[in-house]
């Protein structure tokens, strides 16, 4: 039953969160630059911290000038997004700001500004305002009081900018026991005000783990074929170095010493790309953006053990791949096979023979090898025709045949040659190839015979 | 009456107390029951549990009416302060010394309602339960927002009217009263199969309905 294969939240707490999470990397994983410090000494990128402020006192003596002109402002403790403002400028010059109280004595407070992701400017006051919310506690898990800190902003990678309302896209990876079991790109929309969160309106795009090209989509628990409020697919991208990124995640997880978790990996256009978050509780709508259950795939690598990240990235490229490949047969209704495949072919006398053919669509009808022919007793001819073979024109007889090609039964009729100094004894031709697509990258490494 | 049951009230225990008692572990369960079969969660076990024990003790038209007149009061006084500086804790007991102000100006408007007149003094322990529980909600209000504080607002009514029917059935009264040991040693292993449930919730079922039905 397909359900019992969905993860649901109990499952994910009892079975995944819990054994994988001791006291001390939980401690980690809710402490963003807790996480940020274990990461860098491991070699993984991650973005530059440009200030920490622990108290209101702190606060007061703040160097503003040493900040960057962009830059995200985080809670240490924060969770699901919240409390996050990002300003991507300085505005110009020092700008002045309606003090209420000031304005009764006639003056104007000059005070520098910046401009948010959404557009509209935000100024010193509303900034430090913000951080003691942020200190107090407003923004961070069971409301304790937090530290606030500075963090360099990502820039957008262009291959995204063109999906994203504003904020930047991630890519959420869930990884167990060292392996990546599932993906998907986070797109902002308009609706969740430029954060890459799903729960706050974001678009999430399943990706499929083995050629790293987005397939479905999800928004608000719901499949989507366009990015809300656009004519925008955001299906079949491909996600660059997909193959270094899913090694990121690996490593992030090894880090941190963590069994289960969703690794948040962004690409920065000038850097290349780096993690962002960890998530002790990745959410689990990411079954929706892939079409695809999670629990039956975290049950495959659970007895797993891998020594290196490569060979995560491999088994998780082998097992979770080909998702693209099932949606295309869907879509065309057409099998996809490779150069060669393996055919199995029935006899006269109820044998079947089993062997590697050569796709070849430079050939119109599908020969066997004489010996096959005498092996399952197909010798009654029903006719010859003459074929122009590189050997010149021959005449060849013809035989009736019915073989096995990816669970696919068919009924042919097919010529009968000496092929014993020939890779193949058997080629199969345009005329039993209509049900079929062709991938030459596909079953490179099936052997001949 | 079973020897136990009778020991008990012989020894100063009055039958209501022990009536009350003995529902809390079921009324306890079906929460348990409708966070992890149904999806329903209602701010954790405590909240619902007390506000229905406050119907019981209030009469279900006075306890929902002065509830919901809480709730009201509450987020009103919130959004009056939501611009004003202050620390989380002072402005949780401003919030509740203003509730406490509009109760007490409600009461003699409400308690004629329903027959017979209010149990004091523990009706005055109901209400005090009815108007702390507002801390809960406006915690949540801040993380969460306010449609999905509306959300949370009718699933804790729900549980709270849940357990204020079990408190009020004269059938599960006399099932406790009679089987008390049978009924508390039931919901022992009733909570430790629910504490393995690894399936999904009914909620997770409407979630998930394009995965399954694909």
């Amino acid at each position: 039953m397909l359900h019992s294969r969905i993860l649901g939240i109990d499952a994910r707490n009892l079975l995944y969160i819990k054994p994988s999470l001791t006291k001390k990397n939980l401690a980690v994983l809710d402490n963003k630059l807790l996480t940020k410090k274990s990461l860098r000494k491991a070699g993984i990128p991650v973005p530059k911290t440009l200030g920490v402020i622990a108290s209101a006192k702190e606060l007061a003596e703040f160097e503003w000038k040493n900040l960057p002109s962009s830059f995200a402002l985080k809670p240490n403790r924060g969770f699901g997004g919240q409390g996050i403002i990002v300003v991507f400028a300085k505005r110009d010059g020092e700008v002045g700001r309606e003090s209420r109280i000031a304005h009764l004595f006639g003056k104007r407070t000059e005070e520098p500004a910046w401009i948010k992701a959404d557009r509209s400017i935000i100024g010193l006051s509303d900034i430090q305002n913000h951080i003691l919310d942020i200190l107090d506690g407003t923004f961070s898990l069971g409301s304790k009081r937090d530290l606030a800190f500075f963090e360099e902003r990502i820039k957008i990678f262009k291959l995204f900018k063109t999906y994203s309302f504003r904020g930047i896209p991630d890519i959420r990876i869930i990884i167990y026991n060292s392996i990546p079991v599932m993906a998907q790109l986070r797109i902002p929309t308009k609706e969740s005000g430029g954060r890459a969160n799903l729960h706050l309106g974001a678009v999430g795009v399943g990706i499929d783990m083995g050629s790293g090209i987005t397939t479905h989509a999800v928004h608000r628990d719901r499949p989507v074929s366009y990015i809300p409020g656009t004519q925008l697919s955001p299906k079949g991208i491909k996600i660059p170095e997909w193959k270094d990124i899913l090694e990121l995640a690996i490593r992030a997880a090894q880090a941190v010493d963590a069994q289960f978790l969703g690794a948040d990996i962004s690409i920065d256009r000038d850097r290349g790309p780096m993690i962002l978050e960890l998530n002790a509780r990745p959410g689990l709508a990411i079954q929706i953006a892939n079409m695809m259950p999670l629990r039956e795939r975290l049950e495959r690598v659970r007895d797993l053990r891998i020594d290196s990240p490569t060979k995560g990235v491999k088994i998780a490229q082998d097992l979770f791949g080909g998702g693209i490949e099932e949606e295309l047969e869907e879509l065309s209704g057409k099998k996809i096979i490779g150069a060669r495949e393996r055919v199995t072919l029935f006899g006269a006398n109820n044998q079947t023979y089993t062997t590697s053919a050569r796709i070849d669509t430079g050939a119109y009808r599908t020969t066997i090898d004489r010996s096959i022919a005498e092996k399952l007793l197909l010798t009654t001819i029903i006719k010859y025709k003459k074929v122009r073979g590189a050997l010149g024109k021959q005449e060849r007889p013809v035989i009736d045949l019915t073989f096995e090609l990816d669970r696919e039964k068919i009924h042919t009729e097919a010529f009968i040659a000496s092929r014993e100094d020939l890779n193949y004894d058997m080629i199969i031709g345009r005329r039993d190839l209509k049900k079929f697509l062709i991938d030459p990258a596909k079953n490179i490494l099936l052997k001949n015979q | 009456m079973p020897q136990f049951t009778t020991f008990l009230v012989q020894n100063g225990i009055p039958l209501e107390a022990l009536i009350w008692l003995l529902i809390t572990p079921i009324a306890v369960t079906l929460i348990v029951i409708a966070r992890h079969l149904i999806g329903i969660k209602g701010l954790g076990i405590t909240t619902p549990l007390l506000i229905g024990f406050a119907f019981a003790t209030t009469g279900l038209t006075r306890g929902l009416i002065i509830f919901f007149a809480i709730l009201a009061i509450g987020f009103l006084i919130r959004s009056l302060l939501a611009r004003v500086r202050l620390l989380y804790l002072p402005k949780i007991a401003i919030i509740l010394s203003g509730i406490t102000l509009a109760v007490l100006f409600l009461l003699p408007l409400v308690a004629p309602l329903g027959g017979k007149s209010l149990p004091f003094p523990q009706a005055a322990f109901s209400i005090i339960i009815l108007i702390f529980s507002i801390d809960q909600f406006i915690s949540f209000l801040n993380e969460r927002g306010f449609k999905s504080t509306l959300g949370i607002v009718v699933e804790v009514t729900a549980l709270a009217l849940l357990t204020f029917s079990l408190l009020t059935s004269q059938w599960l009264i006399r099932a406790v009263v009679t089987y008390p040991l049978f009924v508390i040693i039931s919901i022992l292993f009733i909570n430790l199969a629910l504490g393995r449930w690894t399936g999904l919730r009914l909620s997770e079922y409407l979630r998930f309905k394009n995965l399954i039905f694909k």
